[in-house]
C-alpha cells in the first residue's frame, strides 16, 4: 500500500524528472527559436511550395494528434474497458502527455499557416462546410476536456475524472475521424482516399496510444520496483503486441488492395513509396525500427526471467515504436503531395521535397515546448495528485464521494 | 514553381499511357444533357428552399459568424459591383480546333493580374504522342475551372474561397489564412501559394546580359522603384493589385474586368477567338449554342467537380491542313495545294459554326460582350 514512506522517493523521482524535462525542453526551445523567428518574423516557410504545400509540419501535426487521442483512448479502453484498475494512478500522466501532444500539434500547424496571426478567423468567422473548421473546433473542445480532467486529478475529484474520461472518448474519436476524413475526402489526392484514413488513423491511434500508456507506466508509475509494476508492464506489453498486429494487418490489407487494383493514380504512388528514392524512410524507420524491431523485442522479453531486463526491453520497444511512428503520417502526407498523377498525359509527376533546416528547427521548438509543458504538469498536477492519493482514507474507512480512493493501489 | 514549369523540368515520368485512365477521361463519352444542371437558374445562387446539407452546415457557420461579427470581423458583400451578373452562370468554352497554342492567353493573364514569377492563372498542358514522323502534339489551355462543386471552396475554413454571382469561385485575400487546404483539394493544380513578397524577382541586381542590359532592379529604379514597370493598377478594382506573402491566389475570371463589363483578359487577347465566354443560363448565348452542337469534355469529369471550362473539338491537323510528312503526306504538296487546303479550312470553320437554322454562331468578342452585358 502506498504510504508516506514510499511517497518520498516517488516525489523525489518526479522532481528529478521535472528537472530533466525542463532542462531538455529549454535547450530544444533555444535551439528551435531561430527557426520560429524565421517563420513568424520573416515568413520563411522552408521548402514548402505550391507543388508540395504540406510537409514536415503537417506530418508532425497529425503525429501529435494521433498521440494525444491515442493515449487517452487507449488508457480509457484499458482502464474502463478491460477493467485494469491498477492504471488509475497513471491517469494524470496520460492526460498530461495528451495535453502536451495537443499543444505540440497546434503549435506545429500554427507555423504551417502562411498567415499564422489570422488563425482566429476559423474560430470567430468559421465556415462549417470545411472539415478543417471542424478539426479546429474539435481540438479546442478536446483541449478543454483535457484541462478539466487534469484539474480534477489535481483536486482528487474522481467523479469528474470519470465523467470527463467518458466525454473524451467521442471527442477524441471524432477528432481522429475528422483528421482522417479531411485527407480522405480530397478527391484530388486519390492515395488518401484509398487509404481509408479515418479507420486507419483510429487504429493507428490505438497502436501508438497503447505504446504511450506502456512507456509512461514504465517511466512514471509510482509503484516502480513493486510486483504490481512488473505485472502491469507485462500485461500492457501484450496489449501492445495485439494492437501492433492489428495495425500491421490493416496496413497490409489496404496496401494489397491498392496494389491489386492497379489504379494508376494510386498504384504508381504506392510503388514509389515502396521502392522510390525515399523508400528507406518507410523500410528503415517505419517498418524496421518502428514495427519489426519493437515486435521482436516484445516477443523476446516474454522469454526473459530477469524483471529489470524485461522492463528495459519493454521501454526500448515502446520508445522505438512511438518515435518512429512519426513516419506513419509522414508517409501518408508527403507522397500524396510530392507525386501527382497527370490525367491529361497519363503520367506520374514528381515534385522534390525534403524538409528545410527551418522546418526541423521548428520541430525542435515544438518538442521543447511540449517538454516544458510536461515539466510544468509534473509540478502542478502529478505531484499534488500523488500527495492527495497517499492521504486518502484506505479501503474500509469512510470515504466521501469526492475522495480519490480508487486512485490508491494495493501493493502485491 | 508553376505546374507546367515543373512539368518541363520534371525528370521522372513514371507511368506510360494507360488505357483504363483514357476511358475514364474519354471526351466523347459525355452528352450535353450531362451539363443540364449547370443551366438551372439557381445553379449560381441556390434557391432558399433547396437547402443541401452543406448549406445547412454553412448556415450554422453563418450563425457562428454572427458571433464573430459582434467581435469585430464583419464581412464585406462579396457581390458588390457584380450585381449585373446575378442569375448568370458564366462558363468558358475553349475551342481546341481554333487554338493555335500561341500562349497569348497566358501572357495576357500574367500582365493583367500582375502575377509574380512562376505563377500562372492561365496555363497549358502539352502532350506529345506517337513516333516520328507520325507525331501528335496537343496543347490544352488550362485555368481555374470555377467548378460548380468546387472542392477548394469546400475545404476553405474561412470562406476566403467563395462563390460570387455568375458562379465564379473568387478568393478574398484578406480572409485567407494560408492553410493551403485549397491547393491540396483542387484536382487541377489551379491554386498557387504566394510565398515571399510580390515580384521579388525585380530586386535581382544581376544584369540580364552582362555589360549589355541593366538588371531587373535598375529597370525598376528607372521607373520610380515603387511598382514594377508592367504593373496593371486596374487589378485593384477587385481584390488586391498584388497578392502578399502567405496567402494563395488563383484565376477569378478577371472579376475586376467583369465589374466594368469587360471580358476576361485571356478571352479578350486570344487572337483566334478560341476562348468563348458567356452565360450558360442564356440559351441564345454563343457558349450555350456551341455546347449544344459539339460534344464537350471537361477536365477530370469523373471527380464530380462540375468544371465550368469546357473544351470542344480537338486540333486535327489532318482534317484541314496538307500533310508534308508521315503516312498521310501528300505527294504533290506545293503552295497551290496548300492554298486550296487553307480556303477549304476556312470554309469548314464557317460551316461548322453556321450550319444552324438560326444562323451562324457569332463567336466574336463583340458578340460575347453584347450577349453578356448588353
Ligand atoms: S479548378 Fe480548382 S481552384 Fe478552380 S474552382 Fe475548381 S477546384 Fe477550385
Ligand atoms: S489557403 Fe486561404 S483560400 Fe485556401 S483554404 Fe486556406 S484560407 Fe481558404
Amino acid at each position: 500500500m502506498t504510504t508516506a514512506e514510499t511517497a518520498t522517493p516517488y516525489l523525489n523521482r518526479t522532481s528529478k524528472q521535472f528537472r530533466i524535462a525542463l532542462i531538455l525542453g529549454i535547450i530544444a526551445l533555444v535551439l528551435g527559436a531561430f527557426g520560429v523567428f524565421r517563420v513568424l518574423a520573416l515568413g520563411n516557410l522552408g521548402n514548402l511550395s505550391t507543388e508540395v504545400p504540406w510537409g514536415l509540419w503537417v506530418g508532425l501535426y497529425e503525429y501529435f494528434v494521433l498521440l494525444e487521442v491515442g493515449a487517452v483512448l487507449s488508457f480509457i479502453l484499458l482502464r474502463y474497458g478491460a477493467g485494469i484498475r491498477e492504471l488509475d494512478r497513471l491517469g494524470p500522466i496520460i492526460m498530461l502527455t495528451a495535453l502536451a501532444a495537443l499543444v505540440g500539434a497546434l503549435v506545429s500547424i500554427f507555423h504551417d499557416l502562411g498567415q499564422p496571426f489570422r488563425v482566429w478567423r476559423p474560430i470567430l468567422a468559421p465556415d462549417f462546410g470545411s472539415l478543417l473548421t471542424w478539426m479546429i473546433w474539435l481540438h479546442l473542445a478536446y483541449m478543454i476536456i483535457l484541462v478539466i480532467e487534469l484539474w480534477a486529478y489535481r483536486l482528487g475529484r474522481k467523479d469528474i475524472v470519470k465523467n470527463m474520461a467518458y466525454i473524451s472518448v467521442p471527442a477524441g474519436a471524432a477528432l481522429v475521424a475528422v483528421l482522417g476524413s479531411f485527407l480522405s475526402v480530397a478527391a484530388a489526392r486519390p492515395l488518401w482516399n484509398d487509404l481509408l484514413l479515418p479507420v486507419v488513423y483510429l487504429i493507428s491511434a490505438f497502436v501508438v496510444g497503447t505504446g504511450v500508456v506502456l512507456l509512461q507506466h514504465l517511466l512514471f508509475s509510482p509503484d516502480r520496483g513493486e510486483t504490481i509494476y512488473y505485472r502491469l508492464a507485462y500485461r500492457l506489453g501484450r496489449w501492445f503486441i495485439a494492437w501492433i498486429l492489428v495495425g500491421m494487418f490493416t496496413a497490409l490489407t489496404i496496401s494489397l488492395v491498392m496494389t491489386y487494383a492497379e489504379v494508376p493514380a494510386t498504384a504508381a504512388i504506392l510503388r514509389q513509396m515502396l521502392t522510390g528514392d525515399y523508400a528507406w524512410t518507410l523500410w528503415v524507420f517505419h517498418v524496421g525500427l518502428g514495427i519489426l524491431l519493437p515486435i521482436g523485442l516484445l516477443f523476446w522479453q516474454e522469454k526473459i526471467h530477469d524483471r529489470r531486463i524485461r522492463v528495459r526491453t519493454l521501454k526500448a520497444a515502446s520508445g522505438l515504436m512511438i518515435a518512429n511512428f512519426l513516419m506513419v503520417p509522414m508517409n501518408v502526407v508527403i507522397p500524396a503531395v510530392a507525386y501527382r498523377y497527370d490525367h491529361v498525359r497519363n503520367i506520374l509527376v514528381r515534385f522534390e521535397y525534403f524538409p528545410h533546416l527551418v522546418e526541423w528547427l521548428v520541430m525542435f521548438f515544438v518538442i521543447g515546448l511540449m517538454l516544458v509543458i510536461f515539466a510544468a504538469g509534473i509540478r502542478l498536477v502529478i505531484q499534488p495528485f500523488y500527495k492527495i492519493a497517499i492521504q486518502a482514507p484506505v479501503a474500509g474507512e469512510a470515504a466521501g464521494p469526492d475522495s480519490n480512493e480508487d486512485f490508491k493501489t494495493e501493493k502485491q | 514553381m508553376s505546374r507546367s514549369k515543373t512539368v518541363k523540368t520534371q525528370n521522372t515520368l513514371i507511368s506510360e499511357t494507360n488505357a483504363k485512365e483514357e476511358q475514364i477521361e474519354n471526351p466523347g463519352s459525355g452528352t450535353h444533357s450531362r451539363y443540364k444542371n449547370l443551366r438551372s437558374p439557381e445553379s449560381g445562387s441556390p434557391k432558399s428552399g433547396d437547402l443541401s446539407r452543406r448549406d445547412f452546415l454553412k448556415s450554422m457557420g453563418t450563425g457562428a459568424a454572427v458571433v464573430g461579427i459582434a467581435g469585430g470581423c464583419s464581412r464585406a458583400d462579396a457581390n458588390e459591383g457584380l450585381e449585373h451578373l446575378e442569375g448568370t452562370n458564366l462558363v468558358m468554352v475553349i475551342d481546341l480546333q481554333r487554338c493555335t497554342g500561341c500562349g497569348g492567353c497566358d501572357l495576357a493573364c500574367k500582365s493583367e493580374n500582375n502575377l509574380r514569377e512562376g505563377h500562372f492563372w492561365s496555363h497549358h498542358i502539352t502532350t506529345t504522342s506517337g513516333k516520328f514522323p507520325n507525331v501528335r502534339y496537343e496543347y490544352l489551355p488550362t485555368l481555374c475551372n470555377h467548378c460548380e462543386n468546387a472542392p477548394c471552396e469546400k475545404a476553405c475554413p474561412t470562406s476566403a474561397l467563395h462563390k460570387v454571382n455568375g458562379g465564379i469561385t473568387a478568393h478574398d485575400p484578406q480572409k485567407c489564412i494560408g492553410c493551403r487546404a485549397c491547393i491540396i483539394n483542387c484536382p487541377y493544380g489551379e491554386v498557387s501559394a504566394h510565398f515571399g513578397q510580390p515580384h521579388e524577382e525585380w530586386q535581382e541586381e544581376e544584369e540580364l546580359i552582362a555589360g549589355v542590359t541593366g538588371s531587373a532592379k535598375s529597370t525598376l529604379e528607372d521607373v520610380g522603384g515603387e511598382r514594377i514597370p508592367i504593373y496593371n493598377n486596374e487589378r485593384e478594382n477587385h481584390g488586391l493589385g498584388n497578392r502578399h506573402h502567405g496567402i494563395v491566389e488563383k484565376c477569378d475570371f478577371c472579376l475586376h474586368r467583369l465589374r466594368e463589363k469587360k471580358l476576361p483578359a485571356c478571352v479578350k487577347r486570344c487572337p483566334t477567338d478560341a476562348r468563348i465566354f458567356g452565360d450558360l443560363n442564356d440559351p441564345n448565348s454563343s457558349v450555350s449554342r456551341i455546347l449544344s452542337r459539339y460534344r464537350p469534355f471537361r477536365r477530370m469529369e469523373h471527380l464530380g467537380t462540375q468544371p465550368k471550362v469546357f473544351y470542344v473539338r480537338s486540333f486535327n491537323a489532318a482534317a484541314d491542313y496538307p500533310q508534308t510528312k508521315g503516312e498521310l503526306a501528300e505527294v504533290d504538296t506545293n503552295e497551290e495545294r496548300a492554298g486550296e487546303f487553307f480556303s477549304q479550312m476556312q470554309q469548314n470553320q464557317t460551316e461548322r459554326y453556321g450550319r444552324d437554322e438560326d444562323g451562324a454562331i457569332d463567336i466574336t468578342k463583340l458578340a460575347q460582350q453584347e450577349q453578356l452585358f448588353g
